[in-house]
């Protein structure tokens, strides 16, 4: 904090700050308009490889390309030559390879660690850049106008490809005010709306949906290979019901009792595979929420007070992306701990 | 009331409801983690880790109300 505070960084950032406060005095650029706030990712290319794509490419997908690039360049550029005494980015990436490989470690151990760690390490490190290239310049704010009728199929706008948020803002503004005046949105001139190029990967429920997919079936996967099929009976617990009417020496009133308990394991075991499900709905929703709460936040900051006061909520949306990235792996790592020790037999 | 101020008012509550409960336990795990910290210092790599993940699950909560206000509201 005193480091941002020195001379050396505050006075360039309060300059150039004063800088786009002036011009826009200056040349009067249309301000901030707020920022069409679409839960679906907005298709931006009519591409339909064998029919993969049918609605377009979204801006979404190009962005996790684009983040998948960014980290398979990355590592490969970092560890095209592994040194002994590693340079300035081996060892960046090593320091972050190891602090979480420790992390790891210490939750699941020695043996376990070794088999959680790339799945859940690729994971954390997807999401974590994924969430802070959506905090990078033109995501978001870069794109095709489109005119914003709702129930209307997009309409392109083909010569104005590169426009910013502060684009026709006062028409499309006035034209919005005169719209909601008369209840209709065509009235007036015209209303138009921002399709970003690029929008951050984890704004899509789609990809979060995914990576809380992955996470789960690898968690049967490591259940099945540390227990054996003896994982399944956590779900279909019929282990109850065979005691009840094997077990020697406990009588017909034990019997009875015995019984009971097995129907209650029965559908604790249910329970269970619900559970499951709910795992992917809490992983996915947690992930987007937060991410897509924190852009439209930064947004709808930006529309209000532009310029000076969404540079608080820049750090904490670095924070966020960092905590949820954290959390998602660490989740994992623990619900991978669940599913491969035992719970059968010990008393409960 | 017409649809949209329905709408409004929904999504207005939906968070500003939603948002109480996790609010307080957000408070409690924080309060109890400086706690812990306050009375066993060396302890706080241990803490770390579960403090992050009950944050996580207690915030989801929250998370959910704020999806639910944004689905009202925009779809």
């Amino acid at each position: 904090m005193s480091k941002l505070l020195s001379p050396k960084v505050l006075v360039p950032t309060l300059v150039l700050i004063a800088g786009l406060v002036i011009i826009n005095v200056v040349f009067t650029v249309p301000g901030v308009v707020l920022p069409e706030i679409s839960i679906a990712a907005e298709p931006v290319f009519e591409f339909d490889l064998f029919g993969f794509w049918p609605d377009g490419i979204t801006n979404t997908l190009l962005s996790s390309w684009l983040t998948t690039a960014i980290l398979v360049v990355a590592v490969l550029a970092i560890t095209r030559k592994v040194e002994e005494i590693p340079g300035r980015w081996q060892g960046a990436l090593e320091m972050i390879i190891e602090g979480m490989y420790n992390l790891v470690e210490g939750a699941a151990g020695r043996k376990w660690a070794r088999r959680f760690f790339p799945i859940v390490m690729t994971i954390f490190l997807f999401v974590i850049t994924a969430s802070w290239l959506g905090l990078t310049p033109l995501f978001g704010s870069w794109g095709a106008l489109h005119h914003a009728e709702h129930g209307q199929p997009v309409e392109w706008l083909n010569d104005s490809h590169s426009v910013g948020l502060w684009v026709p803002a006062e028409e499309g503004v006035e034209a919005e005010a005169h719209a909601a005046e008369e209840d209709t949105h065509t009235a007036g001139g015209e209303v138009y709306a921002l399709a970003p190029m690029f929008r951050a990967a984890t704004t899509d429920l789609n990809v979060t949906i995914a990576l809380a997919i992955v996470s789960v079936v690898m968690t049967q996967y490591f259940g099945l290979s540390a227990l054996g099929l003896g994982y399944l009976t956590k779900f279909i617990n019929v282990g109850g019901f065979v005691k009840a009417f094997t077990e020697k020496g406990i009588g017909c009133v034990g019997r009875i009792a015995a019984f009971g308990m097995g129907v209650i394991d029965f559908f604790i075991g249910i329970v269970e595979l619900f559970s499951e499900i709910g795992k992917v709905v809490s992983f996915s929703f947690r992930l987007f929420g937060n991410i897509f709460a924190g852009e439209v936040l930064l947004g709808v900051m930006a529309f209000l007070i532009p310029y000076l006061i969404s540079l608080p909520f820049y750090g904490l949306e670095l924070f966020v992306g960092f905590v949820q990235a954290l959390v998602f792996m660490m989740l994992s790592v623990a619900f991978f701990i669940v599913a491969t020790t035992s719970h059968g037999e010990e008393g409960h | 009331m017409e649809v949209e101020t329905m709408r409004l008012l929904a999504s207005a509550l939906a968070i500003g409801i939603g948002a109480i409960a996790p609010a307080l336990g957000l408070g409690m795990i924080g309060s109890k983690a400086m706690e812990a910290l306050g009375r066993n210092p060396e302890a706080s790599d241990q803490i770390f880790v579960p403090l992050i993940l009950s944050l996580a699950f207690t915030e989801a909560i929250g998370i959910y109300a704020l999806v639910v206000a944004l689905i009202i509201k925009f779809v």
